[in-house]
């Protein structure tokens, strides 16, 4: 079912959490909000869920109106299922009962064949007699996940599933849940701060902020094309350097004369963002640069680098170069995309 | 192992001191069977149980039904929904804690009796055979004790609901649950731990009543010890029928803890909004609730009040003795209480498994009732009396430890060890295990670590655990009235004198003043147990 929300506010205590939001999700689309603590996410994922009234614009669900003002179709006749971060799994039943709770007003075979079928979507089969304080949290997450999509939701909303996983479970949980829900074919929007989350889950990612989205779009784009400053510090890691448009149209830096696709304003004083990605560290380069931070990431090591100018710059950097503090090492640009804002004004 | 945590033969011996009353005792119910003649044997078997026993399980059952019904009716109804009032009544819910059931039986059988108002009433405008079903039955006592202890429901279900009701609710939702639905599939389900907690409480108060059955004049197993004593004169008969009682309050006690350990909660994202009622739904909300209040605290406590007003005359010295009685008893008990249950708290850790035991012990005391204590307790002070009197030399005696006062502060020690020491317990776990090391890393050690960390970090603790000892030492009807020194009489023994009289309108006198007092440490409850909730949801 596509998802849509037009122009839609919601006020908490005299503030705006929502302020204007529009977002589309195409049927069988994976989705993403993401933004940092109190940014107005969870906010619009309860009003799709149906939890609290809007207090202006209009949620669609297919070609119905779910919810506008005055209109407010009830959270349990949306045929909207939802994910918690606690998992809120009822302890007192087995893997299958919680799976099962909300498959009500069937015929029998027609619910023990649904219940098999979802139980075997998330490989649960085994354990399905099991009490949820015999589960891992993984497994506890695929159960909680598998209850929200035995009753055949139309679209499902996931709040922070992952938050409470450590990072390995949480690495392998990730792939495995986009591939049930891809199986699934269902329309779904994941809440998340967490923006590795959002890329490993998301065809589409909404970067909200504020009680506004600041860019919607797909992993790809939100990091090679952030469309404000925002989006590109949220979003990844980079700095801004100063730059000056040439009468070429090309962006000239202290690092040379950026190549690549141009995004972002046409104004002459600039600042452009340089991704860690785009510093290519190179020994015969003639431009040097001093190290002056190390972060050691395994298979790579993230360093700081200060230009001449002061100004400082990142490179991600293949950890058997491995060069001591204060050593200058030689740098060139390897930029696909030049992404440029115009020049913050201070004062 | 750190040198704090080794054991220590001094703490194991204190703890073991303080758990020999309740042991002593629990040893001298089973020894009662032992010196049981074939006589009182026979009374026992063929009198007394078959009498009590049924009506004793009766009441075991249909109280705690009653109250749950109540309890997490008004729970669910203030913890997850918005309706006018619904801060007040929150509230006022919780005042039937500072009314022994022994007073609110006073009340309403001063209403609902024969020669009352209400049936009075009846008779003058309907005829003189109309009336009400006998108040003075199992049904009676039923009712008036439900409405009595539904606050332990009513505590233990409205922070379960306030911090998982919101989400069991949008957890319904999401699978295409009605409200409704969602409650009864979801909300109650994951609050049954809670509930179950609650239930079993009200059981164990059900069992330990003696005040409110004797006011109604229904025979269960507290009224059989007290008769066996006191009118029997047979403390052996007393003890066997003690010991059928303790073995199902033992049953209850040992479910009621298994419950508290299935009680965890899941911190939830974020701070629910209450579910706003409008309309009919909203008005049937605060007058179901405000007529629950009134009914089961407002109205008695009116009541009692008026009455007492009635029969000021009464109020003359001899009520300043049964006041000051009273309250130097609590004082005392509050004093002895806080330091075994400070004992407790201090050095079970380094007391072993066998001290760990034995503290757990120490803390049963409030599953067995009273009555059970009172002639469990005697019977080897007086031996020990006795023994004492035979063996010092003529000028000391009479020692008679059993009429004394060690008597009955004893068996308040033994019975309210358990409220003492949970708040106590529940207040340790703010002092972390990190905050120890961190206070032990700058130097602190021994008295100055409890000094510096823990006593300032327990002062809101056991400002409650005293709070409520001493209102529970106040309202304590069987041991009180069993066990205490000639002379001793308080306010509770008091009340009980006038309702045996049937001068229930004159038992408001003493009650008012209980109640009273009873509604301060209810006050603190209403403060604390939020920030309680709170700390568990966190």
């Amino acid at each position: 079912m596509r998802l849509e929300l037009s122009d839609v506010e919601k006020v908490y205590d005299d503030k705006p959490v929502l302020d204007g939001v529009s977002l589309t999700i195409e049927d069988g689309e994976l989705a993403c909000l993401l933004g940092p603590s109190g940014c107005g996410k969870t906010t619009a994922l309860r009003l799709l869920a149906g939890f609290e009234p809007l207090d202006a614009g209009t949620i669609r669900g297919g070609d119905r109106v779910l919810a506008a003002v005055g209109t407010h179709v009830p959270a349990q006749a949306r045929n909207i299922g939802m994910v918690f971060q606690e998992h809120a799994l009822l302890p007192h039943l087995t893997v299958a009962q919680n799976v099962a709770l909300g498959l009500r007003d069937m015929a029998s075979a027609e619910r023990d064949q649904r219940l098999e079928d979802t139980l075997a979507l998330v490989g649960l089969t085994a354990w399905r007699d099991r009490h949820p304080a015999q589960l891992s949290g993984g497994q506890s997450q695929r159960v909680a996940l598998a209850r929200s999509l035995a009753p055949r939701p139309k679209a499902l909303l996931l709040d922070e599933p992952f938050s409470n996983l450590d990072v390995t479970l949480k690495e392998q949980l990730l792939y495995e849940v986009r591939d049930i829900l891809k199986q699934a074919g269902i329309t779904t929007l994941l809440v998340t701060h967490d923006q590795h989350e959002a890329f490993a889950l998301a065809d589409k990612v909404g970067v909200i902020n504020a009680g506004t989205i600041q860019q919607w779009a797909t992993p790809y784009d939100l990091y090679h094309r952030p469309a404000n400053r925002f989006v590109a510090g949220f979003v990844g890691e980079g700095v801004l350097l100063a730059g000056r448009r040439g009468a070429d149209g090309r962006v000239n830096t202290e690092l040379g004369v950026l190549r690549g696709e141009q995004v972002g304003t046409d104004e002459t004083e600039v600042d452009v963002l340089l991704r860690p990605d785009d510093i290519v560290h190179d020994d015969a380069s003639p431009l040097c640069a001093k190290v002056v931070r190390k972060a050691f990431r395994g298979a790579q090591i993230l360093y700081t680098l200060e230009l001449s100018s002061g100004a400082r710059v990142l490179s991600l950097v293949p950890s058997h170069h491995n060069h001591r503090m204060n050593e200058p090492i030689g740098i060139r640009l390897a930029t696909d995309h030049v992404v440029v804002f115009a020049r913050h004004r201070v004062g | 192992m750190r040198a704090e945590t080794a054991r220590a033969p001094g703490a194991l011996l204190a703890i073991a001191l303080i758990a020999l009353p309740m042991s002593v005792a629990l040893g001298a119910v089973l020894l009662g069977w032992l010196n049981l003649d074939a006589e009182s044997a026979g009374y026992v078997w063929g009198t007394a149980l078959p009498r009590v026993l049924p009506t004793t399980l009766i009441l075991a059952v249909t109280v705690p039904a009653l109250a749950v019904v109540i309890g997490v009716a008004a729970a669910w109804l203030v913890a997850v929904h918005e309706f006018p009032g619904r801060r007040l009544l929150e509230a006022l819910l919780m005042i039937p804690l500072a009314i022994p059931a022994y007073l609110l039986a006073t009340v309403y059988i001063g209403w609902l009796d024969y020669a009352g108002p209400i049936q009075t009433l009846m008779r003058e405008t309907l005829g003189a055979t109309a009336g009400l079903p006998a108040i003075r039955s199992t049904g009676g006592v039923a009712i008036t004790l439900a409405l009595a202890l539904y606050p332990y429901v009513y505590l233990l279900a409205r922070g379960a609901f306030a911090s998982q009701g919101q989400r069991a609710l949008e957890v319904g939702q999401s699978l295409g649950m009605s409200r409704w639905q969602g409650f009864w599939r979801i909300g109650l389900p994951l609050a049954r731990p809670w509930i179950a907690g609650g239930l079993l409480l009200v059981m164990m108060e059900t069992l330990a009543d003696f005040g409110a059955v004797a006011a109604f004049n229904v025979d269960t197993l507290t009224v059989s010890i007290y008769q066996a004593w006191f009118a029997l004169f047979s403390l052996p008969t007393a003890l066997s029928l003690a010991s059928v009682l303790v073995l199902v309050a033992a049953l209850v006690a040992l479910a009621e803890r298994k419950t508290r350990q299935q009680r965890h909660y899941t911190a939830t994202g974020q701070q629910a909004r209450r579910i706003a009622l409008h309309g009919r739904a909203a008005w049937c909300a605060s007058l179901g609730l405000g007529t629950l209040v009134m009914i089961a605290a407002l109205a008695p406590i009116a009541q009692l009040l008026a009455w007492a007003m009635q029969h000021a005359a009464d109020f003359d010295t001899r009520y300043w003795a049964f006041a000051s009685h009273s309250v130097s008893l609590s004082a005392m008990a509050v004093g002895l209480l806080l330091l075994g249950a400070l004992a407790l708290a201090g050095l079970q850790h380094r007391a072993g498994p066998v001290g760990r035991m034995l503290a757990r012990t120490a803390q049963t005391g409030y599953a067995v009732p009273g009555a059970v204590l009172a002639v469990a307790l005697f019977t080897p002070l007086a031996w020990l009396s006795n023994t004492l009197n035979s063996v010092t030399p003529e000028s000391w005696a009479p020692i008679l430890l059993h009429t004394s006062l060690a008597t009955i502060l004893l068996a308040y020690f033994t019975r309210f060890m358990t409220v003492a020491s949970h708040p106590i317990e529940a207040g340790q776990l703010r002092i972390t295990p990190a905050l120890c090391d961190a206070a032990r890393s700058l130097g602190l050690r021994g008295s100055r670590l409890w000094t510096t960390v823990h006593l300032p970090l327990l002062r809101p603790a056991i400002l409650g655990a005293a709070l409520l000892v001493f209102i529970d030492v106040m309202k304590e009807l069987p041991m009180t009235l069993m066990t205490r020194p000639y002379g001793w009489d308080t306010l509770a023994v008091r009340v009980f004198e006038m309702t045996a009289e049937g001068e229930w309108e004159r038992a408001a006198v003493p009650g008012i003043g209980i109640v009273l007092l009873g509604l301060l440490p209810v006050a603190w409850l209403m403060k604390h147990s939020d920030t309680a909730g709170a700390r568990h949801a966190a």
